[in-house]
């Protein structure tokens, strides 16, 4: 990104949109490289931990039959070719049978991706609408009891592994007052307690991000200079530090829509979700490397797409950034 | 989070203290209760604890097999812990290392190693320790190198960033023009210079690694019996969650007791020992 730096008074002539471009292809690019190295990861990873065929066939497998596995496969080849071979299928949607009913593996992922989305987004929508207000309420009182609560619900919430505020609510909310089932269905009932559960763990540490990205803001002079000049306080907030805190907080906010098909593991297998995150753990449970694949594919480049939208938001709230860093 | 000036330490931070002081004891210490913990007293499953009305003869009830909830505790605990430190130990060896090793050679093995954190930063690490325990199976030892991977970049970062700081400043060169080879200049020299940030670092890693830990246990897929760790009893405590809600509790709130001290430990030595995190 050197170049584009030395380059840019050039460019400027040009217009904005040249640079632009080139910032969004170079992160596209960068996206792409990200999900190939993770299958490339996982396709080495697979060729260290031991022979593919005895793998799939099992230790007591006849020679002939692996023999014959090897062939079928093209396990003969050259590992770079194997590899090359592999990616190839991946493009065409063929990431190879779960081994545990002999289904396509693509599929099989993509049909698990619905129940995940409906626990996975109002999660986040909660952790938005908890977190963001919560560390801005902490910031503007600064040092006042709210602002005190606010970081030691957020302490809190850092602490509790997201399992067992889950464990907590089936006990209060399922077992002892019998309101609310305490696994899946898939009704609004149902919904309630993983998606409670989801978004409380994350709330914490966003209001935590929230606080400190505002508190940066408020000491900065042009927030002063608004002040002085005789706005009110809302009005200084709304105008000029929220936009100002929204850029520091895009990047979490990327990361937490990224995380939003790999954070559910632990909720979906405690409310028995018939999501991603229980098809993985029953996948790893049984070794079924090929679905396990998919799914850290897929999540991986849930995470790449979602880091490359925040950074051309982040660009086009702050051009600054195309210009300073690649 | 407030300003900390002078030497005085909040109360709160010397609870914290003493409870991670009373873990770390009774991890080294337990070992005695290790028999007790798969000892096997039928007659008395699912006895409740004294506070659940129990009649004291289990001071912390018992659970599905009649094991003591003290013993099975004490076991747990050993594990996590165990975990937790020599994962977090690794981790920091591994990330100090290659951020030195960037910091010292620079150019395409540094460019190497910074993509290799990007890397790791862009992935949700819960997935990827999946997906390796899916290929490598799992095993004690594998499993504290699993977890040792989580969090090695922010420590590479960290150790990058203040040794590049260091090489700036006189010392490095003074010690450097006196001869002294690589390993001296940075094991000997920067390495204690730099400690602060790197031991704020590990701060961060541990309840995270304890967390994961815990995590990973509760879904059946980290610490395998007969071993236990407090995450599996959380896990296996939830088939007894409406007759015997003690098994899952207890070893919740310990979880919840030591990642709590130590972030607020963290925080407060953050505050002392470094304002870059």
């Amino acid at each position: 990104m050197e170049g584009i730096a030395v380059v840019l008074p050039g460019f400027f002539c040009a217009g904005i949109f040249r640079v632009m471009a080139r910032f969004i292809a170079w992160r596209l690019l960068r996206a792409v490289l990200t999900v190939l190295c993770v299958a490339l990861f996982v396709a080495i990873a697979l060729r260290i931990s031991g022979d593919p065929a005895v793998i799939a066939l099992g230790p007591d497998a006849p020679a002939a039959a692996l023999q014959a596995f090897r062939a079928q496969n093209g396990l003969n080849l050259p590992i770079p070719m194997q590899i090359a071979r592999q990616f190839l299928a991946m493009l065409h949607g063929n990431f190879g049978v779960s081994m545990m009913d002999g289904t396509q593996a693509l599929p099989l992922v993509l049909r698990h991706v619905i129940p995940t989305l409906e626990i996975a987004v109002p999660a986040l929508l909660l952790k938005l609408a908890l977190g963001i207000p919560a560390g801005l309420l902490a910031a503007v009182r600064q040092n006042s009891w709210i602002d005190r609560l606010v970081m030691a619900g957020a302490a809190l919430g850092l602490a509790v592994p997201n399992f067992v505020i889950g464990v907590l609510l089936v006990i209060v909310f399922a077992v002892k007052l019998g309101w609310l089932p305490s696994s899946g269905q898939p009704s609004f009932a149902g919904l309630l307690l993983p998606v409670i559960s989801l978004g409380l763990a994350g709330a914490g540490v966003l209001a935590r991000f929230t606080r400190s990205a505002i508190v940066g803001v408020l000491t900065q002079p042009h927030v002063r200079a608004a002040s002085a000049k005789g706005l009110s306080r809302s009005a200084v907030l709304l105008r000029h530090v929220l936009p100002n805190a929204v850029a520091t907080l895009l990047p979490v906010i990327g990361l937490a829509i990224g995380g939003l098909l790999a954070g559910t593991v632990v909720v979906e297998t405690l409310f028995s979700w018939p999501g991603l995150g229980n098809l993985l753990v029953v996948a790893v449970a049984n070794r079924d490397v090929p679905v396990v694949e998919c799914i850290l594919i897929l999540s991986a480049a849930t995470m790449a797409l979602s880091n490359l939208v925040m950074d051309v938001a982040h660009a086009w709230r702050d051009p600054r950034i195309v210009r300073g860093r690649g | 989070m407030a300003a900390m000036n002078g030497k005085a330490r909040p109360m709160l931070i010397s609870l914290a203290l003493g409870w991670l002081v009373l873990m770390l004891l009774l991890a080294l210490f337990g070992g005695w209760f290790t028999a007790a913990a798969t000892h096997l007293d039928l007659p008395h499953r699912l006895q409740p604890p004294v506070f659940f009305g129990g009649d004291g003869s289990y001071p912390l009830g018992t659970d599905e097999l009649g094991r003591g909830m003290i013993a099975r505790l004490i076991a747990s605990i050993r594990i996590s812990l165990l975990i937790g430190f020599a994962a977090t130990c690794l981790g920091a060896a591994i990330g100090t290392s290659l951020g030195f090793l960037a910091a010292e050679r620079r150019g395409w093995i540094e460019q190497a190693i910074l993509a290799l954190v990007d890397f790791q930063a862009s992935l949700p690490f819960l997935i990827v320790a999946l997906a390796l325990l899916a290929i490598f199976g799992n095993s004690l030892g594998l499993f504290i190198v699993l977890m040792s991977l989580h969090g090695w970049e922010r420590h590479a970062r960290v150790a990058r960033a203040t040794a590049l700081e260091a090489n700036a400043q006189g010392y490095a060169s003074a010690i450097r023009h006196l001869g002294a080879g690589r390993w001296r200049v940075y094991g000997l020299h920067i390495l204690p210079n730099i400690a602060g940030p790197l031991i704020v670092s590990a701060s961060l890693a541990f309840p995270e690694i304890v967390l994961l830990e815990s995590g990973l246990s509760f879904l059946g897929l980290g610490v395998q019996p007969p071993l236990t760790s407090l995450g599996a009893m959380v896990g296996f405590g939830r088939d007894y969650l409406d007759i015997a809600p003690w098994i899952l509790v207890q070893p919740s709130l310990v979880i919840v007791l030591t990642t709590l001290s130590v972030n607020l430990i963290g925080d407060w030595l953050r505050d002392r020992l470094d304002h870059r995190l």
